[in-house]
């Protein structure tokens, strides 16, 4: 499925009230679900012929769904996200440092200018440089280190 | 200073003695001068022989990178594409190079280095760089959000190695989820992408590439797992190396073409039939934990497909596969 179609679902759901959208197109289909305050990308069109005995297709995670951040109680968490929100571009394993033993990018309470690296998204081996659109100070980092995360996740918040 | 160093270093490419006062004369320096660079060489990782009497000499010779023999080598859209390819002596890394060089849309730029000494493997790990011995090459180009080749570009250079390999004569290369190249179950190359951008905006991506050509013993004791590199399965190539650079371009270019045309699908059935791991008993090492399954492909994202039980498959886009070794 195309990247932009999944991009204005998201943002479709973002706009209207409703939980959770589930598409099928052809043996693709992408389900999008909204968990507390994140939302979370649940792709899997198994194309591959060996995985017959697959279950449904949208039924299987596309990968390891992060909870640390939807298990914040609600109310607390609104207030919590309140400010510029910093969201994961991609699937992939989020990393506060830039290798394992250094210091990390940024903590709670860093004052930061637009521009600076803030994290960094692996999947693949590709490793996403994460860097602020934005200057202020770190109100919040949702995602433990060394943990998944989804498309669209919330990952910061700045103000 | 460098043009000195690779003047001494094209002299010595010959593999045959020359002595201190010779090469002083030739180069206009003092036989100290030519001490200190010969110096500076062995410090490169360089093996130059000193024996009395006969002078200086790198055993077996050298094939050294050559900007202008790699662009000649090059198809002419592949020249249009690149605006230079850049050749150095010694770099950190190829890759930390590139990033902060701009590049236009549509456009990509080449770097090349005899040896790096800071090359890197993932999350920090050190990638073994002997000087004039492999290929170490990074590419730089911009791609939009909206191309479905950012996701899966790791696996495309993959099938773009494979590609070059099979052109050379090495038909039974394989791919280890997620990119690295293994000939004979050993690794031959090894790829990282980074990617850096603000958020929404168009993303940079630099692929690094480590190629072995003919890896000197001593630098392979360093490295912690099986390795092998190309001259011993192809005995002679490494005296190529800048036509394989060239064609190593090449490939990845016409990946990215095919990619940019809507191919990426037809790449991604490309890779399902170099997988190494398709139907092996696996471990990922998560950062965090660790799975054990069944390998079962991957998905059309490129996400390694696990079956941990019975007919349940997991996709995971992250961590570290290898073959489960029975206990």
């Amino acid at each position: 499925m195309d990247i932009r179609k999944i991009k204005k679902l998201i943002e479709l759901l973002d706009e209207s009230g409703i939980d959770e959208i589930e598409i099928h197109e052809g043996e693709e289909s992408v389900r999008i679900s909204r968990q507390s305050n994140q939302i979370a990308v649940n792709a899997a069109p198994y194309m591959t012929p060996q995985v017959v005995a697959a279950p449904a297709p949208a039924a299987a995670p596309a990968a390891p769904t992060a909870a640390s951040a939807a298990a914040e109680p609600r109310g607390e968490s609104a207030e919590l996200m309140k400010g510029h929100q910093i969201k994961s571009p991609m699937v992939g394993t989020f990393y506060r440092s830039p290798a394992p033993g250094n210091p990390s990018f940024v903590e709670v309470g860093s004052h930061i200018s637009k521009g600076d690296t803030l994290c960094i998204i692996e999947a693949m081996k590709m490793f996403n440089q994460i860097d602020s659109d934005t200057s202020g100070v770190i109100k919040a980092i949702l995602v433990e280190n060394g943990e998944p995360v989804e498309y669209g996740q919330p990952l910061f918040v700045i103000e | 200073m460098e043009s000195i160093q690779q003047n001494l270093l094209q002299r010595l490419a010959d593999g045959r003695f020359h002595s201190g006062q010779e090469l002083g004369e030739q180069m206009g320096l003092t036989r100290a001068a030519v001490w200190k660079y010969i110096r500076e060489l062995r410090g490169l990782g360089l093996a130059v022989q000193s024996v009395r009497g006969r002078g200086y000499r790198v055993a077996g010779g050298l094939s050294l990178l050559d900007e202008s023999a790699i662009h000649q080598a090059l198809p002419e859209n592949s020249r249009q594409r690149i605006g230079c390819v850049e050749v150095f002596t010694s770099l950190p890394s190829t890759s930390s190079y590139l990033k902060d060089k701009p590049v236009r849309p549509g456009q990509v730029a080449v770097c090349l280095a005899e040896t790096q000494t800071q090359g890197r493997g993932r999350r920090g790990r050190h990638w073994v760089s002997p000087f004039a011995a492999n290929i170490y090459a990074s590419i730089k180009l911009q791609l939009s959000l909206e191309q479905n080749i950012y996701g899966s570009l790791s696996l495309l250079i993959g099938v773009a190695i494979c590609r070059l390999l099979k052109e050379v004569g090495i038909q039974d290369a394989s791919v280890k989820w997620p990119n690295d190249v293994f000939v004979n179950n050993a690794k031959l190359a090894g790829v990282l992408i980074e990617f850096n951008g603000e958020a929404n905006g168009p993303v940079n991506a630099v692929i690094g590439m480590g190629l072995n050509v003919r890896m000197p013993p001593s630098a392979g004791e360093q490295i912690d797992q099986d390795w092998i590199d190309l001259d011993s399965l192809i005995p002679g190539v490494a005296r190529h190396r800048n036509r394989v650079c060239a064609r190593l371009v090449d490939t990845v270019l016409s990946v990215l073409e095919q990619s940019e045309q809507g191919g990426v699908a037809e790449i991604l059935t490309e890779w399902r039939e170099l997988d190494m791991l398709f139907d092996r008993e696996v471990v990922l090492q998560l950062p965090n934990r660790q799975i054990s399954g069944r390998a079962a492909g991957i998905n059309a994202q490129g996400h390694l497909l696990i079956e941990q039980s019975e007919g349940q498959l997991v996709a995971f886009a992250s961590g570290e596969v290898s073959v489960r070794v029975a206990s």
